[in-house]
């Protein structure tokens, strides 16, 4: 028995659907991954900002200056720079100077002044700067006053590299 | 005259017939080799790396190295992938077209969004004598009529910056993996 057009016809599609219709149709291609399975990690970034040893400012009087010396030390990745700020003294005449210091004693202050709300340069990572906070009352300060101030210490981080 | 005589000579004369038949029933005929000796040969398209691909870092300095998976990237780092490949092709009437698929992250955190979409850049020259002919685009390039096999050099880069506004201490210690970056050549 012939078979019919219409069984003819669905042959016809069958093959076109086929995968060799498709085979017929192919063409060269070439391909290579990039980049790929690549891991990126993002780093840690902390500061840590500590008296060294216990400064005394007790029993002040007028122009006597006074030094306690203030540790930051960076933890975490890439590099950092960090910035000062001193708020409060209640005490009229109270005299508060950040000066740049080379290490952890008072012997190791400088003369270069640390401009408050100034950032500073680039450190290192995991870099540890000492910072000498002199203060001094006033020459019209009264006997038995008292004052507090604070020493807020910011860090951002700055690239690897 | 005997039978069997007489049937030998039929048959002898059947066999004669047949075999002058043959003769008369034959036409001239000659024979060329069409096809002998002929080697159909074909072409070629290729992608094969030529410079492994690398990392490091893209901003500052290059020291300390980038190694993915172990350097760690803050805000306002910024890293690099380079890798050149080796195109080649060959075919009397062949003709080419890149294409490149941008690397995506295998999932999504505030590193990934803090590194935005890799930026990507690929150029292509061509190398050696052959005579193929090659036109650029933006990322892409197309290859026409290399007759001869013509090779041509693909540096591609991709380009990681962690977002230095990212603020406070978020996006960090995560982790970013990248995937389904790839190069095509495509005979078109």
């Amino acid at each position: 028995m012939r078979p019919g057009p219409r069984l003819v016809a669905v042959a016809v599609v069958a093959f076109l659907l086929s995968g060799i219709a498709t085979t017929a149709y192919a063409a060269w291609s070439a391909s290579r991954p990039v980049a790929s399975a690549a891991t990126i990690r993002s780093g840690t970034f902390g500061l840590d900002a500590a008296w060294v040893g216990a400064p005394s400012y007790t029993g002040m009087w007028p122009q006597d200056p006074r030094t306690g010396v203030a540790r930051l030390t960076h933890t975490g990745d890439g590099r950092w720079q960090y910035q000062l700020a001193v708020t409060g003294g209640s005490l009229a005449g109270l005299g508060v100077t950040l000066l740049e210091s080379t290490g952890p004693d008072v012997a190791d202050c400088t003369a270069t002044v640390v401009t408050p709300g100034a950032w500073s340069a680039t450190q290192p990572t995991g870099a540890t700067v000492y910072v000498c906070v002199r203060t001094v009352l006033g020459a019209g300060s009264a006997p038995g006053g008292s004052a507090a101030f604070t020493l807020q210490a910011t860090a951002r981080n700055q690239p690897t590299t | 005259m005997r039978k069997t005589t007489k049937g030998a000579i039929a048959i002898g004369a059947g066999v004669a017939l047949l075999l002058g038949g043959a003769g008369t029933l034959a036409y001239w005929s000659d024979s060329k080799p069409l096809s002998s000796g002929t080697t159909i040969t074909s072409g070629k398209l290729s992608v094969a790396t030529k410079t492994a691909g690398s990392w490091a870092w893209a901003n500052g300095t290059t020291t300390p190295a980038f190694v993915p998976g172990t350097s760690k990237v803050v805000p306002g780092d910024s890293i690099r992938y380079t890798e050149v490949f080796t195109v080649t092709a060959l075919g009397s009437r062949l003709n080419a077209q890149s294409s490149f698929a941008v690397p995506t992250y295998s999932g999504t955190n505030a590193l990934t969004t803090a590194l935005g979409t890799p930026a990507v850049a690929l150029t292509a020259v061509k190398t050696g004598s052959g005579t193929g002919t090659i036109t650029t685009g933006t990322n892409t390039f197309s290859i026409s009529s290399p007759t001869t096999e013509t090779t041509f050099d693909v540096t591609v880069t991709v380009t990681l910056t962690f977002d230095s506004a990212t603020a406070g201490l978020s996006a960090q210690d995560l982790n970013a993996v990248l995937q389904n970056g790839a190069v095509t050549i495509s005979q078109v």
